[in-house]
């Protein structure tokens, strides 16, 4: 999963390139996720539906299903948050985000105002020609990584998160899934940072714990992909 | 990870008669696993309230 932010000032055409990146993204046969930050209320329910009604009446959680599903959730999210859970119910592999200014992660930048050391390119959204928004895309393919957390950072030299965030956006280290780790760990919701030991250790504990489990009893022949949850709530 | 030379091991470990060498973090996070699972096991059943010495050998061939 990499993650790709597209940022600016209001009516700097952030809404249209996002759309554009997303679209070229899936013509190259990406799965994509995308996120649109507000500083103000948002809903996509509205009036009138059961969903709405649900919400209304108290429920802080209400999920709507159907030929699509959709949670609707009474509180705001951090990114990081948001983030671990996309990778959990989708891994994606690209998560393209309209906003968040201030994030550690490959940004495309729609006016110079807000370039900083995440910026991989400033655009001008309304003028970006096709063959510019293939390059666009492809500097999108080098440049952008996944949750920093979920990074291999202490074999390359590079230790602090927001460090390796940079080198990567400035095209010093390459992004490869070799970097990535296979644990991914979150406690009371912050996202942990494990080493390559921590992960391997953590994974191969687990499998040496699940493998002795009937999983077939539960049509499960492979161990592709693990979630637990714990509630530490007794001991 | 830190690689305390002060430290005492609290977990001997022998591969195949080999002695192998653990530092800090690799002592401590291989007892505490150990731990972890014996806590779910109902050793007071056997007599043992308290955990002080553990031993295990494995069989893996």
């Amino acid at each position: 999963m990499r993650i790709i932010s597209i940022v600016g000032l209001k009516n700097t055409g952030k809404t249209s390139l996002t759309s554009k990146v997303i679209k070229e993204l899936t013509n190259r046969d990406f799965n994509v996720a995308s996120i649109k930050h507000s500083h103000h209320r948002m809903e996509m329910d509205y009036e009138g539906t059961d969903t709405y009604k649900q919400m209304e009446s108290g429920s802080d959680f209400v999920v709507g299903i159907g030929g699509r599903t959709y949670f609707n959730i009474n509180e705001r999210l951090d990114l990081e948050r948001i983030l671990f859970l996309i990778k959990l119910i989708e891994n994606p592999d690209f998560v393209v985000i309209e906003g968040f200014k201030t994030y550690p992660y490959a940004k495309i930048a729609t006016c110079e105002e807000v370039k900083d050391e995440y910026t991989i390119k400033v655009v001008n959204s309304f003028e970006i020609t096709d063959d510019e928004l293939l390059e666009l895309v492809d500097l999108v393919e080098e440049r952008s990584y996944d949750i920093l957390e979920t990074l291999f950072v202490n074999e390359c030299g590079y230790n602090d998160a927001s460090i390796i965030g940079q080198a990567f956006a400035q095209g010093k280290l390459d992004y490869n899934p070799e970097t990535q780790a296979e644990v991914n760990l979150s406690i009371d919701g912050a996202n942990i940072g494990l080493n390559r030991f921590v992960s391997d250790y953590l994974k191969q504990t687990i499998l040496g714990i699940l493998t002795p489990l009937k999983i077939k009893e539960y049509g499960v022949e492979n161990f592709d992909d693990i979630d637990i949850t714990i509630k530490n709530k007794k001991d | 990870m830190s690689d305390d030379k002060d430290f005492e091991n609290k977990v001997n470990l022998s591969i195949n008669g080999n002695d192998i060498e653990l530092n800090k973090f690799t002592d401590d996070i291989i007892k505490e696993t150990i731990l972890g699972l014996l806590k779910a096991i109902k050793t007071s059943e056997y007599g043992v309230d308290e955990v002080k010495k553990v031993e295990i050998t494995i069989d893996n061939e």
